[in-house]
């Protein structure tokens, strides 16, 4: 009996679940098909917003693969089917075009800046260890620089979290802001290498780092005490352009187009802005 | 060409593996021998709790090691008052990480070696008057014999294909924490395929070369015992 009552259990079991099944199949054929877009570690909290409101006007379904600029590039080079590519520089979007991988119509190019990054230095203060309590008193009239250069001696060995130079745009900015203050070659052994600005949050976040340099971004959508970072100059390291680019084997091409053309709209450009970015002049 | 800065990670690789690897098979020699002989539940859950990094996504385990390991962690705060320094991203951090990420490899093939020993031959042994030293580096190091070298074998080949874990707990640092696989990584990303391609085949003929060495040992000990 009991073998019996059990396999109508699992009869029962099967059909509900090929229902599911079916019932979700058909739900996904009915929607509009989903937008693939690629997007840089420091752009992804961005870019969640921004997906939102597209999707609220027009119904167009949008999915995120976020990465570094490199992993993502290589991953395009490779055939990806994503639509759009939103990179943290103007390198790769620029290499891609070389490649012959952008779309064009009529000699325009469908590769523009969506925004200039911000760099900063973020100290969570840490209760037991390393920054003192009176150096994050004063850090409201202390340049990132000076901050750096005045961290007594009994905070080595310290531990400042940056993207990988070698790979990720920020990491490069990063490298260059501490070269340009003549720190690099004294920090060198101080330095861990993330790779993204993502990862760099990680490690400040987690407690494992009290240093980071990232994107003033990710600490706005953060919502991480004002207090606690401080703005790196930007004629202090190389500009952080970031572009984006509608791929030429775009399955959705009309749909990644419509979005592209859709960031130039005032509002989206003001709430790029208030992420944290620059935006170009138009 | 391999660079320095290839050459280093390779080297790293090699000393992590190692250290991991011999501080793996001094430490969990005690918990083999007792999981092989033991029936009870309580071994049952202890053994699967051992066997659970293999199944497990190194994500989960970086991502509890990038808290515990964090100078407020429970792992990073007594390190931190014991040594001075902070565990995570660095090579002391990663061999921790590396011994909970290999266990399994080295202590089922010791376990097994050690469920197969006849304990007459220890009774037998102790009668003769030998100590329970004497036991051991004269009667289980030569019968388990086989056992100790394809843990070694495992746990070493195991810890130069670690990866996900390193990426989230290592930093990356050249010299300290970035292994062969980091590197290798690196050199993807900046679509360096030539160096790419050299490690790539360093690390896959070297590793195919421990299989073979294992698998060469296996086969050997099984027709000896039949």
């Amino acid at each position: 009996m009991g073998l019996i009552k059990s396999q109508i259990v699992l009869r029962h079991l099967c059909v509900t679940f090929i229902g599911i099944l079916s019932f979700s199949a058909a739900s996904v054929c009915h929607a509009e098909k989903p937008l693939h877009i690629a997007v840089a570690s420091n752009f992804k909290s961005t870019l969640d917003v921004l997906a939102q409101h597209f999707t609220a006007s027009t119904q167009i379904p949008i999915i995120i693969s976020q990465g570094s600029s490199g992993q993502l590039f290589a991953q395009i080079e490779n055939g990806a089917p994503y639509d759009l590519f939103f990179s943290a520089d103007q390198a790769r979007p620029k290499s891609l075009e070389l490649l012959g991988l952008v779309f064009k119509n009529n000699d325009t190019s469908y590769r523009k800046t969506y925004g200039i990054g911000k760099l900063i230095l973020w100290m969570k203060p840490n209760q037991k260890k390393r920054i003192s309590e009176q150096i994050h008193i004063e850090i409201n009239h202390l340049s990132a620089s000076q901050y750096l250069k005045n961290l007594p001696p009994s905070e080595h060995p310290l531990r400042l979290s940056i993207a990988n130079p070698n790979t990720a745009p920020y990491g490069i900015a990063a490298k260059s802001f501490l070269q340009n203050i003549n720190l690099w070659p004294t920090l060198q052994k101080d330095i861990i290498r993330a790779q993204n600005v993502g990862q760099v949050f990680q490690h400040v976040q987690s407690g494992n780092s009290p240093l980071g340099i990232l994107a003033l971004s990710q600490l706005h959508y953060a919502k991480v005490n004002q207090q606690h970072y401080i703005a790196i100059p930007p004629q202090l390291h190389p500009a952080i352009i970031q572009q984006v680019v509608v791929l030429k084997s775009a399955p959705q091409r009309d749909q990644a187009m419509q979005f592209y053309q859709w960031l130039d709209q005032q509002s989206i450009r003001a709430l790029i802005q208030q992420a944290g970015y620059s935006v170009p002049l138009k | 060409m391999l660079s320095t800065q290839d050459i280093q990670a390779l080297w790293l690789t090699v000393q992590l593996a190692t250290l991991t690897t011999v501080l793996l098979l001094l430490l969990t020699m005690p918990l083999a021998w007792w999981l092989a002989r033991q029936n009870s539940r309580l071994a049952v859950i202890v053994e699967s709790i051992v066997t659970l990094p293999l199944i497990l996504p190194p994500t989960v385990l970086g991502f509890y090691f990038l808290i515990a390991f964090s100078p407020e962690g429970i792992l990073g705060s007594p390190w931190v008052t014991l040594t001075g320094e902070p565990l995570s991203f660095s090579f002391a951090g990663l061999v921790v990480g590396s011994m909970i990420y290999s266990m399994p490899f080295v202590v089922q093939p010791l376990q097994n070696a050690f469920r197969q020993l006849d304990l007459k031959y220890l009774e037998t042994a102790s009668t003769m008057g030998a100590g329970p030293q004497d036991q051991f580096f004269s009667i289980v190091i030569p019968l388990c014999r086989t056992g100790f070298i394809s843990a070694a074998t495992m746990g070493f080949a195991h810890t130069v294909g670690e990866f996900g874990i390193i990426l989230m707990i290592g930093g990356n640092i050249p010299g300290q924490t970035q292994v062969a696989s980091l590197v290798l990584f690196d050199h993807v990303e900046a679509l360096n395929y030539s160096s790419a391609h050299l490690i790539s085949a360093i690390l896959m003929v070297s590793s195919l070369v421990m299989l073979i060495f294992i698998n060469t040992l296996n086969r050997n000990a099984m027709a000896r015992s039949q």
